[in-house]
């Protein structure tokens, strides 16, 4: 695997670690007493594991070493070694991360957090909701409804709703806290979505016999979907999900669909270029069958679907999901525009109205023109707009995928220094405080724009 | 010398981002503007005591125990916006600024209630309304009602006021002070008391004075 690529999941997997332990920490003692021996043996595998992967040092602290390698990637050697490396360091730490949530969900018995609801009013708001039922096959078609939490990595049979508009979705125990994780929740809305619309329908139909896997068409047009409602942080989320899972389909065939998709809706940027073309080096491992017997990676979007009818499907999404209710191009800039403030650790519920250079000669420009101008009309330049809950987390991707391995690095910096051998857990508390600082960020920023948004419009 | 709003507007688009005020979000800032002073709005979420099953609280427990305890007692409120939390006569609440504030170093700051929120018996601070050079994160208000009906508290309602003063720079910003306990929250804190250095002297000094029980 390619080493962007396998920063990024490596970054991930911390992450994942981390925010379990937060989530044992989180857990009111009264609670804990009433199994104490449980909680004490979640604590006691939970730092078996943080062990285990810090452990891995050739392994991690290759991730950053200057040594050229012949591909780009960490570990060299047959594709059996590289395997048996992934999976000792990755693959089953991750598992028992899985396990260990699955524990932890069944006695911690958690409901998820009330801003999860105001993301959800932002992607499906009531207008779109009602604009889906008039346009879908049956009225039972609205959006997410309950929410439930889930062990990470499992997907549980769900109960049949019998409430027209409802759809049930789950959220990993693990992502409770954390709004760049809760793309998930959209996913038996959107398949619902898929299934009711009546131009799915016909396209497909129009498209029978002329697709190479034709079991990929409604998959595929989910993904689309999502991308037009959530932007470039829904390919980044799933990317980060199909690594865990090893969905080899999605690297071989949707990926390509994705980044295609992406560039034609100008949702592009330098880092998730990067990311990509890690994930085309990285295909032979990724996809092993179809790579394996030519030698050669597919060219996903060519075998799978052709330009013309992944743009096809892309129109039938523009269709279905009118630009005010989609993530757009300029939601996008604005994201762009919000990684400063993250940065700094500012909040990002919202965005100056004019740039501070275009505001400071504003003012002066003002000053010139009318020395006598109050004080009060040129403070009205300063004012801001509320972002959406969308711009912050797709803010929240893109910076995640520029500084993540940055924040790896400190993690695991401690390994690196051979005094500091033992201290690795100055590396996980370094983690710790820093997932839990922006957390809080992201909570406050989606809250604080919710009522700063109720203020403006009834103006 | 205490900054007028003219000041204040130059201070928050000023060209060096170590002089500059961060207050954001700036719903309205014409509304917001006072002649030396710029209206803060009440947050979201609220920490109150449950005393039911507090006795006291005792300071010189070890500082894990008194943090487990501090969590066990406190109980979090989240309102939702457009919602009110409802504060009684005689009660006692921890909130924060809805906004989030950056002091550069050469200022310090001092929030203040407002008299249209004094007059109804709202206090916004007991005792801690001045704010450091370099601090960053939200403010936070320690509500008392000291009149004789409920208030309703909405968030994103202007309850205070803060005021710049210039300062000499200082040599240590308060972000970066070795026992800064409330700098980058961007939420609400409760009281890190027991993480004072004081404390543990203290509790060792307390410690060596205990009669020894015989053997």
């Amino acid at each position: 695997m390619h080493k962007t690529l396998l920063k990024f999941l490596v970054a991930e997997l911390f992450e994942k670690m981390a925010r379990l332990q937060l989530l044992l920490d989180e857990v009111p003692l009264e609670k804990k007493a009433t199994a104490a021996p449980l909680f004490s043996e979640l604590q006691t595998q939970l730092t078996e594991i943080q062990t285990h992967v810090l452990a891995q040092k050739p392994f991690l602290t290759s991730l950053f070493s200057d040594k050229p390698t012949v591909s780009g990637t960490t570990v060299n050697g047959d594709s059996a070694h590289v395997n048996a490396v992934f999976q000792e360091a990755i693959y089953q730490p991750y598992q028992r991360l899985c396990q260990l949530s699955e524990w932890l969900n069944s006695v911690a018995k958690e409901s998820t957090r009330p801003e999860l609801q105001l993301f959800l009013n932002d992607v499906f708001p009531q207008a779109f909701q009602q604009k889906v039922i008039q346009n879908s096959v049956g009225s039972d078609v609205i959006g997410p409804g309950v929410i439930l939490c889930r062990a990470e990595g499992i997907s549980p049979l769900l109960p049949a709703v019998d409430l027209p508009g409802i759809t049930l979705e789950t959220l990993s125990l693990i992502q409770k806290n954390n709004p760049l994780g809760w793309l998930g929740v959209l996913e038996n809305s959107l398949g619902q979505l898929c299934r009711h619309l009546p131009s799915v329908k016909t396209l497909q139909e129009k498209m029978k016999g002329k697709l190479a896997e034709e079991d990929f068409f409604l998959p595929v047009v989910k993904h689309l979907l999502a991308l037009r409602l959530l932007g470039p942080a829904h390919y980044y989320f799933s990317i980060q999900e199909a690594l865990f899972k090893e969905d080899m389909v999605f690297f071989e065939w949707v990926e390509p669909i994705l980044f295609f998709s992406l560039n034609h809706l100008n949702f592009v940027d330098k880092n998730l270029v990067i990311l990509h073309e890690s994930i085309e080096k990285s295909r032979e491992h990724l996809a092993p069958y179809t790579y394996g017997k030519t030698g050669k990676a597919s060219k996903g979007n060519e075998h799978l679907f052709h330009k013309d009818q992944v743009t096809e499907i892309l129109y039938l999404t523009e269709k279905e999901i009118p630009e005010k209710f989609a993530f757009t191009e300029k939601q996008f800039q604005k994201a762009l525009q919000l990684q400063e403030r993250l940065g700094l650790e500012i909040l990002l519920s919202s965005s100056h109205l004019y740039g501070l250079d275009d505001v400071r000669d504003l003012l002066d420009k003002k000053q010139q023109e009318t020395p006598d101008i109050s004080v009060y009309d040129m403070m009205s330049m300063l004012g801001e707009s509320p972002n959406t809950s969308r711009e912050m987390i797709n803010a929240g991707w893109i910076h995640k995928v520029e500084r993540g391995p940055v924040w790896l690095y400190s993690t695991i910096s401690p390994l690196t220094n051979e005094v500091g051998e033992n201290n690795t857990d100055t590396g996980m508390s370094w983690l710790l405080n820093m997932i839990e600082r922006r957390d809080h960020l992201f909570l406050k920023s989606i809250e604080t724009a919710e009522v700063h948004q109720m203020l403006v419009s009834t103006v | 010398m205490i900054l007028n709003e003219k000041q204040i507007l130059e201070r928050l688009v000023d060209n060096d981002p170590e002089r500059r005020i961060v207050i954001t979000p700036l719903i309205n800032p014409a509304e917001q503007f006072g002649p030396t002073s710029v209206d803060l709005r009440l947050g979201t979420d609220f920490q109150v005591i449950r005393r039911s099953n507090l006795t006291h609280i005792d300071m010189i427990q070890p500082a894990e125990q008194i943090n487990e305890d501090m969590k066990r007692t406190l109980q979090h409120v989240k309102v939702q916006p457009g919602e009110p939390f409802v504060l009684h006569p005689g009660e006692f609440a921890l909130a924060s600024t809805l906004e989030f504030v950056k002091i550069p170093l050469d200022l310090a700051a001092r929030l203040e209630g407002r008299s249209t929120w004094g007059r109804l018996g709202l206090q916004i601070h007991a005792t801690a309304g001045f704010v450091d050079p370099g601090f960053s994160g939200a403010l936070t208000f320690e509500l008392s009602n000291v009149s004789t009906v409920p208030l309703q508290l909405y968030p994103g309602v202007r309850i205070s006021q803060l005021c710049f003063f210039v300062s000499s720079r200082t040599h240590l910003p308060y972000a970066q002070k070795r026992l800064t306990k409330y700098s980058g929250k961007t939420s609400t804190a409760s009281s890190a008391f027991f993480k004072d250095p004081e404390y543990q002297r203290i509790r060792q000094a307390k410690k060596q004075t205990e009669p020894v029980s015989p053997v």
